[in-house]
């Protein structure tokens, strides 16, 4: 395998890198407000219970 | 004496689906750009486009950093919870950023150095940066209570982001490894443009994921205060 190709073989490793990250925090952050909105409302029904 | 979040500060997505979808958007097409209208370096050759993700994934971090420097102050000079949400959610993205530029680093690295990593002033005090935000993170799942935990990491948020300057002047002050700083003056006027759209690109999505981050932290803090506010009620 010649330079060039070495390279390009490098940058595509960059980029798949950056967007594993960006896709997986997108993931992640998406999960994690879907769960605390669904808690959230739990919890002002069972408030709104004791009142 | 903190100020608490309420029910009425828990916000809506509002608009921000929307722009979060730009941000990716506009991200693909300065990707695109990069790849499109930069030529290959005299030295470096196509390498050079790991540059449009790695510098600005670093300059993030740096802006992420800075901003719980300021939320955290802020949380310590007013008491207000909300302060310390958007310090935490700052720091959860900005401790992402890092890892992001330390693996692109390394990735970059390994073809134009000969070696995955080096004890070079830069890597290393970025390195430093990273574990240190992942003892911030690791501290806010460690303590229950909320106020505490605020002022702890509030201070730990602080130490930290002192840590930047010393970071980005690293390659100043001890010449090692690391080449000098990028910026638009330091860059052949070819990539200029590249990498600042991508800079800008990196920016919005930071926003987009530090708002969310705090949408969930304001949902889950809200949702403590409710089931105390319903213990208190039985």
């Amino acid at each position: 395998m010649n330079m060039a190709a070495q390279n390009w073989n490098f940058v595509i490793a960059a980029y798949a890198a950056t967007w594993t990250f960006l896709i997986g925090y997108t993931v992640y952050v998406h999960r994690v407000l879907r769960r605390a909105r669904e808690r959230y409302e739990r919890a002002r029904i069972v408030q709104r219970a004791g009142k | 004496m903190t100020s608490s979040v309420m029910e009425r500060d828990v916000p809506g997505a509002g608009r921000w689906p929307l722009f979060g979808a730009f941000a990716l958007c506009f991200l693909i097409g300065t990707q695109t750009l990069g790849f499109l209208t930069s030529p290959p370096d005299r030295d470096m050759g196509d390498l050079q486009k790991i540059m449009y993700v790695h510098v600005p994934a670093a300059w993030i971090t740096f802006l992420a950093f800075f901003l719980v420097l300021v939320y955290s102050l802020r949380y310590l000079w007013k008491g207000q919870e909300r302060d310390d949400l958007i310090a935490a959610s700052a720091a959860e993205v900005g401790a992402g950023f890092n890892l992001l530029t330390l693996l692109l680093g390394m990735i970059w690295g390994r073809p134009a150095w000969g070696v995955w990593w080096a004890w070079d002033a830069r890597l290393t005090s970025t390195l430093v940066l990273f574990l240190i935000f992942v003892g911030y993170l690791s501290l806010r799942a460690f303590v229950d209570d909320p106020d505490r935990r605020a002022r702890w990491t509030a201070a730990v948020g602080v130490l930290g982001a002192i840590n930047v300057p010393i970071v980005y002047m690293s390659v100043k002050w001890w010449r090692t490894l690391h080449q000098m700083q990028s910026d638009p003056s330091t860059v052949d006027p070819a990539y200029v443009l590249s990498l600042r759209a991508n800079a800008f690109a990196f920016l919005f999505v930071m926003i987009y994921f530090i708002r969310r981050r705090y949408e969930a932290a304001l949902l889950e803090r809200a949702t403590e205060n409710a089931a105390e506010a319903a213990a208190l009620a039985q």
